[in-house]
């Protein structure tokens, strides 16, 4: 019997759909990186993107645009935007559904007619979200061990593991966001509403604050800022905001379990 | 002293928007059924759900099978079962998969009455829940409640959506299940249901409880519509208007309706020798039923 039976409903329920994701992530990091020997040698691409203006760029989370290495390649083909958005997509659609939606599908109630506690409830579920985020960075670890010798990537082993740290836990960040906003709102819908806003802002504020000194203040409250800033992969991780993403997750979840267990569930 | 499976003590509700229940003060003795009725949207499920602590009082208080219902949550909902008025399930599971999933939730209380219970009520097992009717998947709901053998069961409309013979079966395991001591609460906008079941009746208003009477009480002064086909109505009406438990009083053509109160023999005794056709008696709405029972006392405006 599974030590998490509250969840293991929800982790048979997800398992196909994240073998599936996985593939899909996994294809798209094989594809892009196969095409950067070719881009490198492509002579006047990277003449070509170091004249975009800056602040196309920073809209697109790099700093600098440099096709000359594979770790300045990767930064701005994918871990700028799209690996953020698929950890994003994964962890806030799963927190919003996981208590939310079941409350919407009348499931939360017969759970909690049980002798289980509701914090029970929401921590299984923030594992959950955990698993799905860690699940996410090893496939994105393993795509990139593979192509790296064969398309000489020459990648940090370091900064790949700093920058996939700062992706798995942006994606623990905001999925247990959505989570406890689902939770406390009763309402997937809503949860994913607030927490796409939340999630959007967040990475304005990350990525504008390069261009905009009035926003300099703001990116120190963005998930963004401490996950992808700064091109990781090619500067390596700054290890300690790591630390501070733990703790905004962690405030977030605190909050969650005081607030839902006063809560009036709807029936 | 023998603790009660339910106790409220002026429980109040509120919601933002209104509804909810107002000062709902009554007692369920351990080994009995009490049937909780009113229409709906009468504040039945919110003070079941509080029972559960799915909802908080705003003010005063529940007890169940002796333990508050806020502090006490864990081990009331250890030693309860229950049927939510809208019961829903993972619809791709199967039936039995969702019935060991909710045991997984009571690792202390084994499904011992699980088989027993399928079979009572010939339950599909092997097909994924979303491909049942209401009525089936209303039947795993109750096997669901009573598969641990709990000690208080609380169901809310617990026969929607069944047909009358499970729901003679399910008023069958009710009886046997207080015939051993347990407790059973449960909740209906059906007169006739309750009728059938509960030993007492507590009946709630617009979130207030008005009557709490025992179902031989409620019999006794109930309220019935009654419509009569005879090929001789004169006769018949001009019987049937000396009675004074009869009211409202109406023909057409071959056929007679009337509202009888109380004892029903007076009628029959009064329409011996005329000639009935056909005979047709059934309760009275919930209202008028209300009317009824405390016309003149409880004005509720």
């Amino acid at each position: 019997m599974s030590r998490i039976p509250v969840l293991a409903q929800e982790l048979r329920d997800r398992r196909r759909s994240l073998l599936w994701w996985s593939v899909g992530v996994a294809g798209w990091i094989l594809v892009v990186s196969a095409m950067y020997p070719t881009i490198r040698d492509t002579s006047g691409i990277s003449e070509l993107v170091s004249q975009y203006p800056k602040n196309i760029l920073a809209l697109f989370g790099v700093s600098d645009m440099d096709f000359s290495s594979g770790a300045g390649y990767l930064a701005g083909e994918l871990f700028g935007f799209v690996i953020p958005l698929l950890v994003l997509m994964l962890t806030i659609g799963a927190g919003a559904s996981i208590i939310g939606g079941a409350e919407e599908r009348g499931l939360l109630d017969l759970v909690l007619s049980h002798p289980v506690r509701r914090r029970r409830v929401l921590l299984e579920s923030a594992a959950l979200i955990v698993v799905l985020a860690l699940v996410f960075g090893t496939v994105v670890l393993l795509s990139l061990a593979v192509m790296d010798p064969i398309v000489a990537l020459q990648l940090s082993v370091a900064n790949l593991l700093g920058t996939v740290l700062g992706v798995v836990l942006l994606g623990i960040t905001l999925g247990w966001l959505a989570l406890v906003v689902g939770a406390l709102t009763g309402s997937r819908g809503r949860s994913l509403a607030v927490t796409g806003a939340v999630a959007a802002l967040a990475y304005l504020a990350s990525s504008l604050a390069q261009l905009v000194d009035a926003l300099r203040p703001v990116r120190l409250l963005s998930p963004f800022w401490y996950a992808t800033s700064g091109s990781p992969l090619v500067a390596g991780y700054t290890w300690w905001y790591a630390g501070v993403l733990l703790a905004m997750a962690a405030a977030v979840l605190t909050v969650g379990v005081i607030r839902f267990d006063r809560r009036a569930l709807s029936a | 002293m023998v603790v009660p499976a339910v106790r409220t003590e002026s429980l109040t509700v509120e919601y933002r928007h209104g509804r909810g229940i107002a000062e709902v003060s009554l007692e369920v003795p351990a080994g009995e059924v009490f049937g909780f009725l009113g229409p709906n949207g009468a504040g039945k499920t919110t003070a079941i759900r509080t029972l559960l602590d799915l909802l908080r009082p705003t003010s005063g208080r529940a007890e169940v099978l002796g333990h508050d219902s806020v502090s006490g949550s864990l081990e009331i909902r250890r030693r309860t079962g229950y049927l939510p008025g809208e019961f829903a399930l993972p619809g791709q599971l199967t039936g039995r998969q969702a019935l060991d999933w909710l045991s997984s939730l009571r690792p202390d209380s084994p499904p011992i009455r699980r088989d027993e219970l399928v079979e009572r009520f010939s339950v599909e097992l092997d097909r994924p829940v979303r491909q049942l009717s209401k009525g089936n998947r209303q039947k795993l709901g109750l096997v669901q409640a009573f598969q641990h053998d709990p000690e208080l069961v609380i169901l809310d409309e617990p026969t929607s959506g069944l047909d009358p013979l499970v729901q003679d079966e399910f008023h069958r395991l009710v009886r046997a299940h207080v015939g051993r001591g347990r407790s059973v609460f449960l909740s209906s906008h059906s007169l006739d249901e309750v009728q059938h079941v509960a030993d007492r009746v507590g009946i709630i208003r617009e979130g207030h409880l008005v009557a709490v009477e025992t179902v031989e009480v409620l019999r006794s002064r109930g309220l019935r519509r009654v419509t009569l086909l005879t090929t001789d109505p004169t006769a018949a009406e001009a019987r049937l208007s000396t009675l004074d438990s009869v009211s409202e009083l109406s023909r057409r053509g071959d056929r007679l309706d009337f509202a009888v109160s109380g004892a029903f023999d007076p009628v029959i005794a009064a329409l011996s020798g005329v000639p009935v056709v056909d005979l047709l008696s059934r309760a009275a709405d919930l209202d008028e039923v209300f009317l009824a029972l405390y016309r003149g006392q409880a004005d509720p405006s």
